[in-house]
């Protein structure tokens, strides 16, 4: 039976496969500037606080044609989509034994973000009295705060969300690696189950395993062996077509070390009834300088 | 000493004449600066594109304590004299020929009201002066979109672009009780319900655009002074808009607040499915099959691949619930995605129409290297969506030869605007003085007294009027204080 403290360093040994810290690939170029916060945080770590996450996330969101050599082919409407536009956040966050969150969000500008003027058509215009400049959240509500500090909107922090950290809490697990030989068994069982699993001709390390439903649907899975991990995920319509893809992006590291997590991205599709193009809604979202503490 | 009858007859009637002497004279005086009420005449526009000017008359002389005669009020004339169901120039007659009674009256028109203002702007009758509040001097290139048929339907371009943006987001539940889409359809049905008089601010090298091309002529221009206050808005909102449109007298912005609360709760929970995937991706189901296969492995059996169908048969309705589940993550993802494009394309393409008057104007800002998106774009066109690794391989390929020198992100650059006018629709040259810009303040915001722009102190319409009615302008304008 592992005692506490052997869980809990698994747990933030896990924690660390999974939100690993982004680098620069180039020597000669360096990860953004530690940021200026305006509000230092006020949460801290308690007697109840389990696991302590402090990061940096930019999403950049904007859609372009699926095929950008049909970009001439937009209404100026569709190209003013294209525009990236992006947030930028500096979290701290707290989770409790209980699953329940306090945390404290900054909105912030990173080095390298465009700064768009305010005559700027985004189509994400939003009144600045109503624009979220902080989030702070206690035992799971969340209170969205505009420049001035006034309050401009109240969420809350879902069922599902909360059981999803009491699950990682409570319900421990560790990351299995499989042999070569396991691997193996394991795409056959893979197969039994319904998977069609195919080699990546791209990638030697990467198996293909596609799931056809009764109804015409497929999902397609990315598992990457050296990572033993689901790296990415599509989603296929009844006719075929591609309908989302979610997916994960892990770079090279020096000989030794796992590969590290990039970027993750949403991608989905719609047909423009405007210009006939078919349009990719794109949101990409990389995590940053992330520490973790457990209690 | 004494003094005989007569004389005091002659003091007592000196003393009487002097008195009637001096008060003749402190009524002389009073009459030289006495200030004459002005009368004012104030034109609201039409009720879907117009709050109208209500209360603002009112207030004017009973707060801010203008000597003003509203002269189609009690006491004046019927409101049934002002009739812009007739259309510009015959609403416009018909109102010159009620104000024969009324002298050196100054009209305020909003909107189409000041289109009819300008119909009476001749100089042949008692309107001395006129102020064009958010009036479409030039046309509406909104109101263009909005009634101007196109194509063999019959649909506008506004009907068009709701037609399309209901079309992305079919299917999928987006309106989650805000009904942006629904009421700005509802808004634009009501434009078209009533094109023949909407038409009349259509701008003149549309067809149809007859009323401002009348108008703009050189014979046509008013005759008399006049001044024009013109809006735009800073932050241009769709939801702030359409709020303004059905809560005209409510200092909350409902449609907006809607608007932002779930565009909040959207993206927690685009957050919330990112570290849940990404948890499920590396301890998820698949960990336990793995888990599964580690313990057929150390078991010992001698043939693990027999094991291995028990096992699978085992794990099948597992695998299937997971892969339900992750369809509907991704089907609420999805739907997350189109809704907020299909919204912000509602958006873009109102703003755009309202800039069709002038050219696109575009800008460039420098983007830092390490959020560059064209090796997104590069890799989009060269392999496509539907092969992640490959995707996934040109992506780091592509930032692994990118030169570190930051590159420049194109973007479009709004004209000013009021939400329903850009700034040179609502121009008219020959002002008395340059015209009076009423900032962050929309098209239905223009009449309002008591609208306070962004952060300012004090609303900003009241000061408007007193830099006017203080004549130090023109004297044309000139509305004395109580």
């Amino acid at each position: 039976m592992r005692n506490i403290h052997q869980i809990k360093l698994h747990y933030l040994v896990c924690c660390l496969i999974v939100f690993q810290l982004f680098s620069c690939k180039k020597d000669e170029l360096t990860d953004p500037e530690p940021l200026e916060i305006n509000n230092i945080s006020d949460i801290e770590m308690r007697d109840s606080t389990a696991l302590s996450i402090e990061y940096d996330i930019i999403t950049a969101s904007y859609v372009t044609p699926a095929d950008p050599s049909e970009r001439d082919l937009l209404t100026d409407a569709e190209k003013v989509l294209g525009t990236p536009k992006y947030e930028g956040r500096h979290v701290v966050q707290m989770v409790n034994d209980n699953g329940v969150i306090d945390a404290d969000i900054e909105m912030m500008n990173f080095e390298g973000m465009p700064d768009y003027p305010k005559k700027a058509l985004l189509g994400d215009e939003i009144p600045s009295a109503f624009e979220t400049d902080r989030i702070e959240v206690r035992a799971g509500q969340y209170q969205f705060y505009n420049s001035s500090g006034d309050k401009v909107s109240t969420q809350y922090q879902s069922p599902e969300d909360i059981a999803f950290f009491n699950s990682i809490l409570s319900d421990f697990r560790e990351k299995v690696m499989l042999s070569n030989q396991e691997m193996d068994y394991m795409i056959t069982a893979l197969e039994e189950i319904g998977f069609e699993a195919q080699t990546s001709a791209l990638d030697s390390q990467v198996e293909v395993l596609e799931y056809s439903f009764a109804d015409g649907r497929a999902t397609k899975l990315y598992f990457d062996k050296q990572l033993q991990e689901i790296v990415a995920r599509e989603q296929y319509d009844a006719e075929g077509e591609l309908r989302f893809v979610s997916g994960f992006i892990h770079e090279p590291s020096p000989s030794g070390e796992a590969p590290k997590l990039v970027s993750h991205h949403y991608i989905t599709f719609f047909d423009s009834p405007f210009s006939g193009v078919k349009m990719a809604i794109k949101k990409s979202s990389s995590i940053k300088n992330l520490t973790i503490q457990t209690n | 000493m004494y003094y005989t009858t007569k004389k005091v007859f002659i003091m007592k009637k000196a003393v009487l004449l002097s008195n009637l002497l001096l008060v003749l004279a402190i009524s002389l005086h009073a009459q030289n600066n006495s200030p004459e009420t002005r009368n004012t005449l104030w034109l609201d526009g039409l009720s879907t594109t117009s709050k109208g000017w209500d209360e603002t008359p009112r207030d004017l002389k009973n707060i801010y304590n203008y000597d003003l005669f509203n002269i189609i009020s009690l006491g004046g004339l019927p409101g049934s004299v002002y009739q812009p169901g007739l259309g510009t120039f015959d609403a416009a007659d018909e109102l010159a020929s009620h104000l024969g009674d009324y002298e050196n009256v100054l009209g305020i028109g909003h909107d189409f009201g000041g289109l009819v203002l300008r119909g009476m702007a001749d100089g042949t009758n008692n309107l001395s002066a006129i102020v064009l509040c958010g009036v479409p001097n030039q046309g509406s290139k909104g109101i263009e979109m909005a009634i101007q048929s196109t194509g063999v339907d019959g649909k506008s371009d506004a009907q068009w672009l709701i037609e399309g943006v209901e079309a992305i987001t079919d299917g999928y539940d987006c309106e989650d009780g805000c009904n942006m889409v629904d009421l700005f359809s509802t808004w634009i049905d009501e434009l078209e319900a009533n094109e023949a008089i909407f038409s009349e601010m259509l701008p003149g090298d549309a067809p149809g655009g007859d009323v401002i091309n009348t108008l703009n002529q050189e014979a046509n221009l008013p005759q008399i002074p006049h001044a024009v206050f013109w809006g735009s808005v800073e932050e241009f909102s769709i939801t702030s808009f359409l709020n303004s449109i059905y809560f005209p007298n409510s200092n909350v912005d409902h449609i907006t607040q809607c608007y932002v609360d779930n565009l909040n709760a959207w993206k927690e929970e685009i957050n919330d499915e990112r570290r849940e995937e990404r948890w499920d991706a590396v301890f998820g189901l698949f960990n336990d099959i793995k888990g599964g296969i580690r313990d057929l492995s150390t078991e010992g059996i001698s043939n693990p691949w027999s094991a291995i169908s028990s096992f699978a048969e085992g794990t099948i309705e597992s695998v299937r619930t997971w892969l339900n589940a992750n369809n509907e993550h991704d089907a609420e993802m999805e739907r997350i995605l189109r809704c907020e494009a299909a919204n912000q394309l509602l958006a873009i393409n109102w703003q755009l129409e309202l800039m069709k008057a002038e050219s696109v104007e575009t800008g460039t800002v420098q983007q830092g290297w390490v959020y560059d998106n064209t090796c997104e774009d590069e890799c989009a066109e060269t392999v496509g969506y539907s092969n992640w690794i490959a995707f996934r391989q040109c992506i780091v390929d592509c930032e692994d030869n990118q030169e570190p020198i930051p590159n420049m992100v194109t973007y479009y650059v709004t004209e000013e605007n009021d939400g329903l006018l850009n700034a040179n629709e609502q121009m008219l040259e020959g002002g008395a003085f340059p015209p009076y810009h009423l900032f962050n303040t929309n098209h239905f915001q223009e009449t309002s007294l008591y609208h306070k722009p962004g952060e300012a102190l004090a609303p900003l319409l009241p000061q408007a009027f007193e830099d006017l009615f203080d004549g130090s302008e023109s004297a044309a304008f000139c509305v004395p204080k109580q």
